[in-house]
């Protein structure tokens, strides 16, 4: 009664280790996709806050103000804010669109899928003789596989 | 000849039912495998797609950025006479050298391209190659009262790109 070759027990054996060392193997494959995703949104928040850090060059002195945390959503982002309005291609304020659903479908789902926010950590020194700078902190946050992200650039603004 | 008998009838071997679970086992598996075997070729397409799309928004906004921080002025667009911001798929500035330089959007091509009418005699040129090809859309915009700040947003094949450039001769 003594047979030779292989069982069917050791043949569902020998594939379920195998499948069980290639699985964590595949891992590594989807963790370097992760990396790319994940240097793609650094690599955006990183515009993202020199295009304030820009526009905070022209803004007036006095209308740099603190933006607390969780900040402002750069998706729907209010009217006066460094989103809003966000293009205009009329002549006219009543053509102006901001980053919505509605009007840039995919940019506002890209947004709105990592919820990309800004604030702002506000510092004034003053020299004393009427001279002024504000150290401002750009933050970006956004949050990829349920982990809070964060992205910081500083700068100083002179009252000049 | 109950020995003879006996031995007639032990086989070696398998059995057709062992080879056909078996034959299911394993194209069960091979089927998982080449799922994901085939997930994985799309995702590395897409991760190929994503850094290429990267690759070419830093350069061409880098070409452009370069050339717009030491303009002289924008000449379009500017903003609009109510203060509001004015946005377009191309900007007109006088370049440093004093050349009227043109970036423009060509959406059949889906290329931005330059344009150069010199500063003195001679007539435009287009460069031969284009600043940056496979672009979904590209938008210009004047957002300061002052017309310092052109903000560049790019966008290929989901990828995003936000520039702003803020012009120090203005």
């Amino acid at each position: 009664m003594k047979k030779s070759g292989m069982s069917l027990l050791e043949i569902v054996i020998a594939m379920s280790i195998a499948v069980t060392i290639f699985i964590p193997a595949m891992n590594m494959f989807s963790t370097a996709g992760q990396a790319v995703y994940k240097t793609r949104n650094f690599s955006f928040a990183n515009s993202l806050a020199r295009r304030i850090s820009q526009h905070l060059m022209v803004m007036p002195f006095e209308d740099i103000e603190e933006i607390p945390l969780p900040g402002i959503s750069i998706c729907d982002a209010p009217a006066g804010s460094f989103f809003g309005p966000f293009f205009n291609t009329t002549g006219s304020s009543a053509g102006a669109k901001r980053i919505t659903q509605a009007d840039m479908p995919d940019f506002y789902n890209y947004l709105a899928h990592y919820d990309f926010r800004y604030s702002l950590s506000v510092s004034n020194v003053s020299f004393g003789d009427g001279d002024e700078i504000k150290s401002v902190g750009i933050l970006i946050t956004w949050n990829e596989n349920n982990k809070d992200m964060m992205y910081r650039l500083y700068i100083y603004v002179p009252s000049l | 000849m109950y020995h003879h008998c006996n031995n007639r009838h032990k086989r070696s071997g398998v059995t057709l039912v062992e080879i056909m679970v078996a034959s299911a086992i394993i194209a069960f598996i091979g089927g998982i495998v080449g799922h994901w075997f085939f997930i994985q070729r799309q995702q590395q397409r897409r991760i190929f797609d994503i850094s290429d799309a990267q690759q070419t928004i830093r350069q061409s906004s880098w070409a452009m950025m370069q050339e717009l921080r030491t303009a002289r002025s924008v000449l379009f667009p500017r903003i609009n006479a109510d203060n509001s911001i004015h946005s377009d798929s191309k900007v007109v500035f006088k370049s440093f050298s004093g050349d009227i330089v043109c970036y423009y959007y060509v959406e059949r091509d889906q290329e931005i391209r330059r344009c150069k009418i010199p500063n003195g005699p001679g007539s435009p040129e287009i460069d031969p190659d284009p600043i940056a090809k496979n672009i979904s859309q590209v938008v210009f915009t004047a957002s300061d009262d002052g017309n310092r700040l052109i903000d560049i947003f790019m966008e290929i094949k989901g990828t995003f790109g936000l520039e702003t450039v803020y012009l120090m001769n203005e």
